[in-house]
């Protein structure tokens, strides 16, 4: 059965060329370029993961990764949040919203595949 | 017959009294019998006539030579004494004033003395003063408690938004408090000595937060109390702190702009291969695409990138008001003779630029025109055209060719290690330079470099007539000092004062008149401190009648741009301190003031000298008692009169003359002059009944 992977990034190429990745690997991505686009998704649907950019054009990432923890159904929901911001302050502040795990652009990747495959394991 | 020895003023006196009696007699002779008393009123009325001549003749220009005497003997020897109309004292006026001038002239003879012995040490002052002034850091001197002993001319222009600067005023009102307090607490002497530090570095700001400056405070070690106390340095790193969070935010952003270009790139590459693989032509097309379109995102991060970094080094170059003339005089002082032309200059202009690099491409430049071109002499002049100022380096011979100066630009700094070009010089100074032929004069050419100006550093102040003198004797009672403490018994000659002045648009400031100017000056240990002036136009928020105007010379458009009166008078509040005001009829200034007072949440409870009260306490001879009268009688020069600053500068002088003379009048103390004064507002205010 295919993962729903809920991809939130305002930069269109690169999640356009990450929805390719993905769905080669076989899972089913939705696409969201703000917060506003990403909570009307979710009523749609429900993922099994999320990839979150913290800078969105509406809203901080960081609101759109707990508002989606404090859906019913979602606590435990995976989220990958991904930044341009590689300080150490940005990872301690992602893992204490609730994120899962956090990846500094830029990344490789292969390496996001793995991970994403990693987190659903875990979750699963 | 010893009568007639007597010398002329008893003589006179003598002479009237026999008058008197012989009159009285035969008054006594021819009346007793017929009314006895018209006899005895004939002889008042004689007693009293005569009383009047011995006034008019003896009283009056006695007590007038006696106190022009007492001006001769202290303040000025060339004092002419005020002694009008006829007078029985024969040569007593003249001989008082040619002891005058025998005064005058050993006084003279003393101060030459001194002179002389005092050379040696205004030599050392001056070598101690000239090096301050070459420092380029500002650098305070500071007594044990945090007075201010000492200041040089940048701590002066560092702080010159700070109107509590002055000599005796507390650092602590000039610096922001705390972190000097910390720094002195770590610098202060311990019983293990070994770990404390010679001196320490600390940032803060100015009182007002105007600047940010960079500090360097060690504590002056000395057995002798009057030396004690601490040294700082100065330097203002605000633009450099603001300067260099606006380079960290600009460099962080360039950084945090790629990211997201490459991640899109590396992504899209890795989707390129997996559809190339696949054989899926679209997809292929559409990664390609992305692909450019992220390189070329990557290329314009890159760009801006470079920008950053390229101010990293520039903005760290200060950039100052620099006298152009002085520069080439620099040039020609400490550069290679052998290198450089005959160098005329005519360049009274001042520029903003870094002084050394700038100095160093101009000298650079003059060389270039003898080693290349074989110039001998250049005429290098300055002159201001808009904002900006144009150097021009002017000979006699060829242009040089537009290649050969890219070249002799793109050339390094030999004294800074020709890791700087000349082109780089200038375009920190947003400039460039060209050569062109001197259109006036055929056969010569020009070198034209034009550079950012710097604003006039030379202020004129206008000539403005005279304000009328207002009484006012209510105000003072109305408005009671704070309680005067240990100044009360001080010295007169060692307190510290601030003489003001006030430009006003009329003279009754609960009619709704409002200042228009304060000028104020500080006389610090009976020196006045022209150094430490303060002047400020306040803008009224309302018409500056034109009477006024004839009066003060501003007017509405002179106060268009200026601050509000309850700022000026904040700022004048901070100037003042706890000094002990003084003015030239001073209840008018102050009743301006003192109407301020709640509006701008300060307190002028100063304790207050007049000047113009205590000029009548002491010359009560005379009834001239006008600002230039006072300071004729005084030997004051009257410069700047009828602006508020110029007015104060000739109180200040006036009053350090008065204080000086009051000795002589018992008045020695703050408490002894405001009791004088407060019995002078008595004896005018039953004068006024009158």
């Amino acid at each position: 059965m295919y993962k729903n992977i809920l991809l939130v990034d305002h930069e269109s190429n690169l999640a356009t060329a990450l929805q390719f990745l993905l769905g080669h690997a076989g899972f089913n991505v939705t696409l969201a370029s703000s917060y506003a686009e990403a909570e009307a998704a979710v009523d749609g649907m429900r993922p099994d993961l999320a990839l979150i950019d913290a800078s969105l054009p509406d809203r901080s990432g960081y609101d759109l990764c707990q508002a989606l923890l404090a859906r019913p159904g979602l606590q435990h929901l995976p989220v990958l949040m991904l930044t341009t911001r590689s300080l150490e302050v940005e990872r301690e502040k992602a893992l204490s919203l609730g994120a899962t795990d956090f990846v500094v652009k830029p990344f490789d990747p292969a390496a996001i595949l793995g991970r994403v495959q990693e987190l659903l394991r875990e979750a699963a | 017959m010893r009568a007639f020895r007597l010398p002329r003023l008893r003589k006179r006196l003598w002479l009237a009294i026999g008058a008197l009696a012989a009159v009285e007699l035969i008054a006594i002779i021819l009346l007793v019998p017929v009314h006895p008393l018209l006899a005895a009123a004939a002889g008042a009325i004689g007693t009293l006539g005569a009383g009047l001549v011995i006034d008019r003749r003896i009283g009056r220009p006695l007590v007038a030579t006696e106190r022009g005497a007492g001006i001769i003997a202290t303040t000025n020897p060339g004092h002419r004494l005020e002694v009008k109309g006829r007078h029985w004292l024969g040569r007593l006026p003249e001989t008082v004033e040619q002891l005058g001038g025998a005064v005058a002239r050993s006084r003279r003879e003393l101060e030459e003395a001194a002179a002389a012995w005092t050379t040696r040490i205004e030599a050392r002052k001056t070598r101690l003063e000239t090096i301050l002034r070459e420092i380029r850091e500002g650098v305070l001197v500071c007594g044990p408690d945090g007075r201010i002993n000492l200041y040089n001319r940048t701590a002066r222009e560092l702080l010159s938004a700070e109107p509590a600067l002055g000599l005796g005023r507390n650092i602590n009102e000039v610096l922001n408090e705390g972190p000097l307090r910390h720094t002195l607490r770590l610098l202060e002497p311990r019983e293990d000595a070994a770990d404390v530090p010679a001196d320490a570095e600390l940032v803060c700001a100015t009182a007002s937060g105007e600047r940010l400056l960079r500090c360097r405070v060690a504590r002056l070690a000395t057995d002798d109390p009057d030396t004690a106390g601490f040294v700082m340095t100065l330097q203002d790193v605000s633009r450099q702190t603001r300067s260099a969070l606006r380079r960290e935010q600009s460099l962080r952003e360039a950084v945090e702009a790629l990211r997201n270009p490459l991640t899109s790139l590396n992504t899209a590459s890795e989707s390129l291969r997996l559809a190339q693989q696949a054989g899926m032509a679209e997809d292929v097309a559409r990664f390609s695409g992305m692909i450019n379109e992220e390189t070329h995102r990557l290329t314009e991060g890159f760009k801006a990138l470079s920008t950053e970094t390229m101010s990293v080094v520039t903005d760290n170059w200060r950039l100052e008001d620099v006298h152009l003339g002085s520069l080439v005089d620099g040039i020609k002082q400490t550069g290679d003779s052998t290198t450089l032309p005959r160098i005329q200059c005519r360049a009274d202009v001042w520029v903003s630029a870094e002084p050394y690099l700038l100095s160093q491409v101009v000298e650079a430049l003059l060389a270039r025109l003898v080693a290349d071109l074989g110039v001998s002499a250049v005429a290098l002049s300055g002159r201001e055209e808009g904002s900006l100022v144009y150097l021009e380096m002017n000979w006699s011979g060829d242009v040089i060719a537009p290649d050969e100066l890219d070249e002799w630009l793109d050339a390094g700094l030999e004294d800074v290690g020709g890791t700087v070009t000349l082109r780089e010089v200038l375009q920190r100074h947003d400039t460039t330079a060209w050569s062109q032929p001197d259109l006036s004069r055929t056969g010569r050419a020009l070198l034209r470099l034009p550079l950012p100006g710097a604003p006039e550093k030379v202020r004129t102040t206008e000539v403005v007539p005279a304000r009328p003198e207002f009484y006012d004797f209510a105000v003072e009672e109305a408005e009671p000092v704070r309680p005067l403490g240990a100044e009360a018994e001080a010295s007169l000659a060692s307190l510290d004062y601030v003489v003001f002045d006030c430009e006003t648009t009329g003279l009754a400031p609960s009619q709704g008149d409002e200042i228009v100017s304060i000028g104020a000056v500080r006389i610090h240990r009976g020196q006045v401190m022209h150094g430490e002036t303060f002047e400020l136009l306040a803008n009224p928020g309302r018409p500056i009648p034109s009477l006024a105007t004839s009066i003060h010379g501003i007017s509405d458009e002179d106060i268009a741009d200026a601050p509000p009166v309850e700022e000026v008078v904040r700022r004048f509040h901070a100037y003042a301190g706890d000094a002990v005001l003084v003015g030239f009829n001073i209840a008018f200034d102050m009743r301006f003031l003192r109407l301020k007072q709640r509006r701008c949440d300060v307190r002028f409870d100063n304790p207050t000298l007049d000047a113009l009260l205590l000029s009548i306490l002491l010359h009560d001879h005379t009834g001239e008692h006008t600002m230039e009268s006072v300071a004729d009688r005084l030997g004051v020069g009257v410069g700047g009169r009828h602006t508020a600053l110029g007015d104060s500068l000739t109180t200040a002088e006036i009053f350090t003359r008065l204080i000086e003379l009051l000795p002589g009048e018992s008045i020695n103390t703050l408490s002894e002059a405001i009791a004088a004064q407060e019995r002078m507002v008595e004896f005018r205010r039953q004068q006024r009944a009158f």
